[in-house]
C-alpha cells in the first residue's frame, strides 16, 4: 500500500476531438479537455468542490508534530467522510462521448485511466445537453428580470447558448415551491433551483457546517435543512459561501439597497458609509475589471455620489481593533503565564469572523471563554459613530444611519445580533455585501473603474496597511503581530521582518502554526501602564500563533485543541469561516475560484506596501480616539462597554 | 402541561437512541439500523431522536434528517400505531380490476377532489383501496383522528403472484379481498384494544402464509445441503472462479454481468478487507423470485454466499433485505443460525480453523432505486440510496470503499448448483451467450401466476401458454424498466441476447388498458428515481405529465416525437442504469400499443371500465 501511494503517476494519451494531449493519470476528461481549451459545459461542478481540489487544501494532521509546513498532510477526503458527495456528476451537461462506452459519460467525474478517444461534441452530445436545460427549464419558476442574478447566471448563459425555448416542455406558470422568506439572511429560492447540490457540498466539505441536505427522492427532490428549518433558524452560519457557488440566483442574500436607498433620501438622516478592505479589492470585478484591482479610492467618490454623507474606513476601526484585541491578549497572558489563572483563556481566538461566531456559538460553544470580547471592525466603527463622532459633530445619534461595505454575508447578521446596541442605539443599521453596493453604484450610473479618487473622512479616514491585511487570511494575525511584537520588544517589527512583512502568517494553507521568538522586551507604553507592570516576564519567550481559515479548517483546529495538538499550544489564533479569509466572503462577487482569491489577495497586500501607516498603534486616528473619548486605555471601562460583547451557545 | 408532555417524549426518544447506539455502535453503518427501529418504535422518526443521534455520532443533524426523509418507510410525522401500505404497482391494480368489482370513476373524483392522489396518474386498487378508506374514513396519505391507522400507498412489495397485496407495519397480507380487509383492520383494533394504548404491532406474518406458487420443477429443489460447498473446497478459489467462467453464469438481477469474472476482480485487488453482499432489494416491479428463494432455499443462499467469501478471500458477507421483505428477516436469521450450528457458517467452516465467514442481515427501507448496486452500497454505509459515479467499479471500491463483490440471491443460489454439477450440466441448457436456466416471476392476467423456471432462449409463447396466459395482448418483460411485448412478437427467446430480464414478466390480457399502464409505470419512476440527475429526476415527471395531460384526448404526434427525444437523453445521459432505461417501457408500448396511447386512457387499468360506470 506504502508503494503504491510513492509510485509516479503515469501519463496517458487521450485523443480529445482528434487533438492528441497525454495528462496524468487520474486527470478528469473535463481538466484534460480544458488543458487543450476545449470549453465543456458544466453546472454542478465547481473548481473549489471537485474532489481532486479539495484534496489539494491542507489541515492538520492530526498526530501533528512541530509547527511549520511539514506538520500538514493533505486533507485526507477519503471515502468514509464523503461518500457520494464528494462527486457531483448530478447535472449531465459535461457529458461526452467516450468511445468503447454505450452511453454518454460526465466529464467531471471521468478520471483518466487508460488511453482514451474522447468527442465533446457531437449532435447526441448536443441534443442531450439542450434537453437538460430544457428540463431545467420546465421546473424553473422566476423571471429573469427579476433576478439578482440576470447577466450573472450560469443557467441562462447556458441557456442562451444551446438555445432553449419556451416550447419544448413548457415553463411552470406559477410557483412549484413556496417564494422563500425574505427575513432570512442567506435568501433560498427553490424555484430556480436546479438541484446541483453545489451549496450542499460546499457547506457541507468545504465549510463543514452541514446545514444543507437533499431531501426527499425522485420528483419530490429538494435542498432542505434539518426539520426544513428557515435559513434564519437552521444550524447556519451564514458565511453565504453556498451563495458565491450557486449557479442560478436559487442562493441569494437579502437585499437592503432599498431601505439604504430610503435612507439616503430621508433628508433628517445622516447617512455613514464604512468600507471594509476585501469589497475595495473585489468590487471592480462587477464592473469588468480584472480580479485584484483596487478601487479603494474611485470606491469613495462613488459613494459619496450615491448620496452618502460620510465615507469612513474599515481599516481605522481594524486597527482599533488591535489595540483591544492586543491588550486583550496580553491581558489574557498575564493572567495565566504570570498570575497562574486558568488557561481557559489561552489560546485567545479572534473574533472579527462573524460567521466563524456563530460556527462556534452552534458546534463549539465550550470554547467561547477563548473567544476574544472585542467587537469586530464592522461594530466597533458602528459604535464609535454614534457616540464619539455624534459628540464630536453635535449629531444627534438617532439620526445617523450607519451602513457598511462587507465582503460578507454574515455581516447583516452581526449588525442584527440583539446585543450590538451597548451605545442605546443599533452599532449598524444595514450591512451590504459587495454585490449590493456595485448594484447601487450601478443605478447611480456610475463607471466605478474610471472614477477620480477621493480620500474618506476625517477622524476615521487614514487607510492603514494593517487594516488592510485583514481582508486575507493571516492578515489579522499580521497586523496584531505588527502591534504586538513592536510594543513588547520595544523594537521596530522592521528589523525582525523585512518590510514588516510577517510573510510566514501570509499564504492559502487552510491552518497553520508560527512560532515568534521574544529575544528582548521593552517598557510598557503609557497606554497598557494600567494592565501590566512590566515585559520582563515574555522576555525568551516563544510565541505561538496559528491561522486556519474556513470553517473546515476550524474544525481541524478544534479537534487539534482538544487531541492536545501542537494548536492546543499557541497563544493567539486567528480564525476566518471563508476561505482566502474575508477577500473570499459570501458577499463578493461571483465567481469565485482560487485563482481570483488569489488575485485579490495580491491586490491587498499591494495596498498595504502603498500605503504610508502600517502599524494599527501608530494610526493617528486611533490614538486621538483613546486621547479623546476611551480615555482609560484599551481594555478599559469605557471600550469594555462600547467596543466589547459577549457571544453565547446556540447549540 | 403540554410543554412538560413534550419534555417528558423528547427524554424518552433520547434514551431510545441512547440504547440503540449501545447496540448497534455509532459507526455510519449503524445509522439505518438505528433510524428503522426507531421508526418501528413510535411509527416515526422524531425530531429529538435525530438531534440525539447527530450528538452522539457527529454526523450532522441535515444529513440525518436527509437520510430519513430518502426511505419511504421513514416519517418525520407521527403515524398511526397501524400503518397499512397498499401496493398500486401493476399486478396488484389488475388483480382487483379482474375481479369486476365496482370500478371507481366517482370514487376516482373523490379521490383527485381531496387530494388523495399524490402524484397525477396514480393509480389504484379499487374494492381494497374502497374498502380502506370506507372503513377507516380517511384517504391516503391521512392518519384517523384515533391515531389508530395511518393509510399510504407503496410500490410493488413483490407480492404480485397473490395480488392484491398491503402491508401493515411489518406484516405482509396477500390476495385481499374487500371481506380480508375488514377482517385484517378489525383484528387490528382488537389487538390494540387487548394490549392497552401502548402498542404496536411488528413483524408476525408467518413465512408459508406468503408463499405463493412455484410452477413448475426448480433445480434449486434437487441441490442437497453443503454439498456445493464441499465442491468448492475441493476445488480452491482458482478452479471456482474458473467453473463459473466456464458456465457462464450471469447475474441474475438483470444487467448480466458476468459472475466469475466478478470474482476474479475482486480476489485479484490488493486490499485485504473484502465484502460479499446480496442483492435482496427485489423492488423491480413484477419480482419475486428472490423471495421466493429466501423463503423456500435460504441455506442454498447463504451456500452461494460463503463460497463466494471463501473464493474471493472475505470474512463478511451481508444480506440487504428489501424493507418489504422485512417478515423474512426472521427466517433468514433462523437458517443462518442453522449453518452456523451446522459449521458451514462463521468461524472454522467445516472445522478448517483458517477459513471463516459470516453473513448478517442489512434492512433496506423502502427505496426501489436501492437494487441499483452502489445505490445499495451507500444505503448500507448509511446514506441516502443515490447510485455512486461509475468510477470507481465495487469490485474495487464497494462497501466502505473496500472491494465487493454484489450479486442477486439467484445468482448466488446458482453457485452450488453449478458447482455440485459441473459447468457442463449449465452450459448444456440455455443460449450461446445465456448458459443455463433461470428464475422467472409471472404475474398479471394468467390463470397461474408464480415462480417458473425455464432455460434461457425459451420462448414468451411457451412460458405464456405454462402460465396459462392464452388471451394475453401484451407482456411487459423485465418490468417498469422493461419491453413491453405484444403478442405477434411472443415467439422472441428470452435470453441477453434477445429479451434480458431480470426476470420479470407481467401479462396483459385482452381488455388492458395500455395506457393505463404506460402511465403506471412512469408514476412508479417519478417517485422512485433517487433524485440526482437531471434527466431521470424531471424526465420521469415530465414523461407523466404529458401522460396524464393525454388522457382524455390520447397523446399527439407531438407527444410522441417528445417522448422519443427524451427517452433517448434520458438513456444517454443518465447517471445510471434505472434512469437510462426509466422511458423503456414507455417507448415499446409507444411502438407496439401506439394506437391505444394516441386513443387516451380510460385512467384505470381496465379499458371500458370508465364506460361502464357511466352507463351504471
Amino acid at each position: 500500500m506504502a508503494q503504491a501511494k510513492t509510485e509516479k503517476k503515469q501519463q496517458i494519451p487521450v485523443v480529445i476531438d482528434g487533438k492528441d494531449i497525454t495528462v496524468e493519470e487520474g486527470t478528469t476528461v473535463l481538466e484534460a479537455a480544458r488543458m487543450i481549451g476545449v470549453h465543456i459545459p458544466t453546472l454542478c461542478h465547481h473548481d473549489d468542490l471537485c474532489a481532486h481540489t479539495l484534496k489539494q487544501g491542507k489541515a492538520l494532521d492530526k498526530k501533528g508534530k512541530k509547527a511549520g509546513d511539514e506538520t500538514y498532510k493533505d486533507l485526507t477526503l477519503d471515502h468514509a467522510t464523503t461518500g457520494a458527495a464528494a462527486t457531483s456528476g448530478n447535472c449531465r451537461m459535461c457529458i461526452v462521448e467516450v468511445e468503447g462506452q454505450r452511453t454518454l459519460q460526465a466529464s467531471c467525474i471521468m478520471p483518466i485511466d487508460k488511453p482514451l478517444k474522447i468527442r465533446t461534441t457531437s449532435a447526441a452530445i448536443r441534443h442531450a445537453r439542450r434537453n437538460v436545460l430544457e428540463l431545467m427549464m420546465s421546473e424553473h419558476f422566476g423571471d429573469c428580470t427579476a433576478c439578482l442574478r440576470n447577466g450573472n447566471c450560469e443557467l441562462q448563459k447556458l441557456c442562451a447558448e444551446y438555445g432553449v425555448r419556451e416550447d419544448w416542455f413548457g415553463r411552470p406558470v406559477e410557483p412549484l415551491y413556496d417564494m422563500p422568506d425574505e427575513r432570512n439572511i442567506i435568501v433560498r429560492d427553490m424555484n430556480k433551483c436546479i438541484m446541483c447540490r453545489r451549496c450542499i457540498k460546499t457547506c457541507a466539505l468545504y465549510q463543514g457546517v452541514y446545514a444543507l441536505t437533499p431531501d426527499e427522492k425522485g420528483e419530490h427532490s429538494g435542498i432542505s435543512t434539518f426539520m426544513d428549518k428557515e435559513m434564519m433558524e437552521a444550524w447556519c452560519i451564514n458565511c453565504g459561501q453556498c451563495v458565491n457557488r450557486c449557479p442560478t440566483g436559487a442562493l441569494t442574500e437579502r437585499d437592503d439597497t432599498r431601505e439604504v436607498w430610503d435612507a439616503i433620501e430621508d433628508p433628517d438622516k445622516i447617512v455613514v458609509i464604512q468600507t471594509a478592505p476585501a469589497p475595495r479589492a473585489a468590487i471592480g470585478e462587477s464592473f469588468g475589471c480584472e480580479p485584484g484591482t483596487p478601487l479603494t479610492f474611485q470606491l469613495n467618490t462613488a459613494l459619496r455620489r450615491c448620496g452618502f454623507d460620510k465615507v469612513f474606513d474599515t481599516t481605522f476601526s481594524a486597527d482599533l481593533t488591535i489595540m483591544e484585541e492586543g491588550t486583550e491578549l496580553i491581558k489574557r497572558l498575564y493572567a495565566v503565564l504570570v498570575n497562574g489563572e486558568s488557561a481557559d483563556a489561552l489560546p485567545q481566538f479572534t473574533s472579527c469572523s462573524p460567521g466563524w461566531i456563530k460556527f462556534i456559538e452552534h458546534f463549539h460553544p465550550e470554547y467561547l471563554p477563548k473567544l476574544s470580547s472585542a467587537k469586530s471592525p464592522q461594530q466597533m466603527m458602528g459604535a464609535l459613530v454614534k457616540t464619539y463622532l455624534a459628540e464630536k459633530n453635535g449629531w444627534d445619534p438617532d439620526k445617523i444611519v450607519s451602513v457598511s461595505l462587507m465582503p460578507c454575508t454574515a455581516k447583516k447578521f452581526e449588525a442584527d445580533r440583539e446585543e450590538m446596541d451597548s451605545s442605546g442605539f443599533r452599532d449598524i443599521d444595514y450591512a451590504l455585501t459587495t454585490r449590493e453596493v456595485a448594484r447601487m453604484i450601478k443605478q447611480a450610473g456610475l463607471d466605478l473603474p474610471n472614477l477620480e479618487k477621493e480620500e474618506f473622512d476625517h477622524p476615521f479616514g487614514i487607510p492603514s496597511g494593517a487594516g488592510i491585511i485583514f481582508a486575507a487570511t493571516g492578515g489579522v494575525m499580521e497586523a496584531a503581530l505588527r502591534t504586538v511584537l513592536e510594543i513588547v520588544t520595544g523594537d521596530d517589527v522592521e528589523n525582525l521582518f523585512e518590510n514588516a512583512n510577517i510573510t510566514p502568517v501570509r499564504g492559502f494553507e487552510g491552518a497553520r502554526v508560527i512560532e515568534l521568538p521574544v529575544e528582548k522586551v521593552g517598557p510598557v507604553p503609557d497606554i497598557l501602564k494600567h494592565l501590566v507592570p512590566d515585559f520582563e516576564w515574555l522576555k525568551g519567550a516563544r510565541l505561538k500563533v496559528g491561522v486556519a481559515h474556513g470553517t473546515w479548517n476550524a474544525t481541524r483546529v478544534i479537534e487539534d485543541i482538544k487531541a492536545g495538538g501542537p494548536f492546543s499550544e499557541c497563544h493567539f489564533i486567528e480564525f476566518m469561516a471563508c476561505p482566502g479569509g474575508c477577500l473570499g466572503g459570501g458577499g463578493q462577487p461571483i465567481p469565485t475560484s482560487r485563482e481570483i482569491r488569489s488575485a485579490r489577495a495580491r491586490a491587498v497586500y499591494g495596498e498595504d506596501m502603498a500605503y504610508e501607516l502600517r502599524k494599527s498603534h501608530e494610526n493617528e486616528d486611533v490614538l486621538r480616539v483613546y486621547r479623546e473619548f476611551l480615555t482609560d486605555g484599551p481594555c478599559g471601562h469605557r471600550s469594555h462597554e462600547l467596543l466589547h460583547t459577549h457571544y453565547h451557545s446556540r447549540k | 402541561m403540554a410543554a412538560e408532555a413534550t419534555v417528558d417524549l423528547s427524554a424518552r426518544y433520547t434514551a431510545k437512541v441512547d440504547s440503540l447506539v449501545e447496540r448497534y455502535g455509532k459507526e455510519r453503518t449503524a445509522l439505518l439500523p438505528i433510524l428503522r427501529d426507531v421508526n418501528t418504535e413510535y411509527g416515526f422518526v422524531p425530531e429529538a431522536a435525530m438531534a440525539r443521534l447527530s450528538e452522539i455520532t457527529g454526523i450532522a443533524n441535515a444529513e440525518i434528517y436527509g437520510v430519513v426523509k430518502f426511505y419511504s418507510f421513514f416519517s418525520t410525522e407521527p403515524r398511526g400505531k397501524f400503518i397499512i401500505r397498499l401496493c398500486r404497482t401493476m399486478s396488484c391494480v389488475m388483480s382487483q380490476n379482474a375481479q369486476g368489482q365496482a370500478s371507481g370513476s366517482p370514487l376516482r373524483k373523490l379521490m383527485e377532489t381531496f387530494g388523495f392522489m399524490k402524484t397525477p396518474g396514480q393509480t389504484w386498487a379499487h374494492p381494497v383501496s374502497e374498502t380502506l378508506m370506507k372503513e377507516l374514513e380517511i384517504g391516503f396519505g391521512e392518519t384517523t383522528a384515533d391515531g389508530m391507522f395511518t393509510l399510504e400507498w407503496t410500490n410493488c412489495m413483490g407480492m404480485c403472484d397473490q395480488a392484491p397485496a398491503m402491508l401493515v407495519n411489518e406484516d405482509v397480507h396477500v390476495n385481499l379481498t374487500a371481506e380480508r380487509v375488514r377482517d385484517i383492520l378489525a383484528a387490528c383494533r382488537r389487538e390494540a384494544e387487548s394490549a392497552g394504548g401502548d402498542f404496536r404491532k411488528t413483524a408476525a406474518t408467518d413465512v408459508a402464509s406468503v408463499r405463493g406458487t412455484i410452477g413448475n420443477p426448480l433445480s434449486f429443489s434437487e441441490e442437497k445441503p453443503d454439498t456445493g460447498l464441499d465442491a468448492a473446497l475441493a476445488m480452491g478459489p482458482e478452479e471456482v472462479m474458473e467453473t463459473l467462467v466456464t458456465a457462464g453464469l450471469r447475474g441474475r438481477g438483470g444487467a448480466g454481468f458476468p459472475t466469475g469474472k466478478k470474482w476474479q476482480f475482486t480476489r485479484a485487488q490488493a486490499e485485504p478487507e473484502k465484502y460479499i453482499v446480496c442483492n435482496a432489494d427485489e423492488g423491480e416491479p413484477g419480482t419475486f423470485k428472490d423471495r421466493m428463494i429466501m423463503s423456500e432455499f435460504p441455506e442454498l443462499l447463504i451456500e452461494g454466499m460463503v463460497i463466494a467469501g471463501l473464493t474471493v478471500g472475505a470474512k463478511q458477507g451481508m444480506i440487504y433485505l428489501r424493507g418489504e421483505y422485512s417478515y423474512l428477516r426472521g427466517h433468514l436469521e433462523e437458517a443462518l443460525e442453522r449453518c452456523r450450528a451446522r459449521g458451514v457458517l462463521g468461524q472454522g467452516i467445516k472445522g478448517n480453523p483458517d477459513l471463516s465467514f459470516d453473513i448478517g442481515i442489512y434492512m433496506g427501507m423502502g427505496a426501489y432505486v436501492c437494487g441499483e448496486e452502489t445505490a445499495l452500497l451507500e444505503s448500507m454505509e448509511g446514506r441516502r440510496g443515490e447510485p455512486r459515479n461509475r468510477f470507481p467499479f465495487p469490485v474495487e471500491q464497494g462497501y466502505l470503499g473496500k472491494p465487493t463483490v454484489i450479486n442477486n440471491v439467484e445468482t448466488f443460489a446458482w453457485v452450488p448448483c453449478i458447482l455440485t454439477r459441473g459447468a457442463e450440466w449449465f452450459i448444456a441448457q440455455g443460449t450461446e451467450s445465456s448458459k443455463g436456466r433461470r428464475l422467472f416471476s409471472l404475474s398479471g392476467d394468467c390463470a397461474r401466476p408464480g415462480v417458473y423456471e425455464y432455460p434461457f432462449g425459451t420462448t414468451l409463447a411457451q412460458i405464456l401458454s405454462d402460465v396459462g396466459a392464452h388471451d394475453a395482448k401484451g407482456a411487459l418483460v423485465g418490468g417498469a424498466c422493461g419491453t413491453c411485448i405484444p403478442a405477434d412478437q411472443f415467439g422472441r427467446e428470452l435470453a441477453f441476447e434477445d429479451l434480458a430480464t431480470g426476470g420479470s414478466i407481467i401479462v396483459f390480457g385482452p381488455d388492458r388498458d395500455m395506457f393505463a399502464v404506460a402511465e403506471n409505470i412512469q408514476a412508479f419512476f417519478a417517485e422512485e428515481g433517487c433524485g440526482q440527475c437531471t434527466p431521470c429526476r424531471i424526465g420521469n415527471a415530465r414523461l407523466l405529465e404529458m401522460l396524464s395531460e393525454g388522457r382524455e384526448h390520447g397523446i399527439t404526434e407531438d407527444d410522441v416525437r417528445k417522448i422519443r427525444e427524451l427517452s433517448d437523453t434520458m438513456g444517454f445521459a443518465s447517471k445510471c442504469g434505472l434512469g437510462q432505461t426509466a422511458a423503456h417501457a414507455l417507448v415499446s408500448i409507444m411502438e407496439n400499443f401506439g394506437d391505444e396511447l394516441a386513443r387516451g386512457g380510460t385512467g384505470d387499468m381496465k379499458q371500458g371500465a370508465a364506460a361502464e360506470q357511466v352507463s351504471a
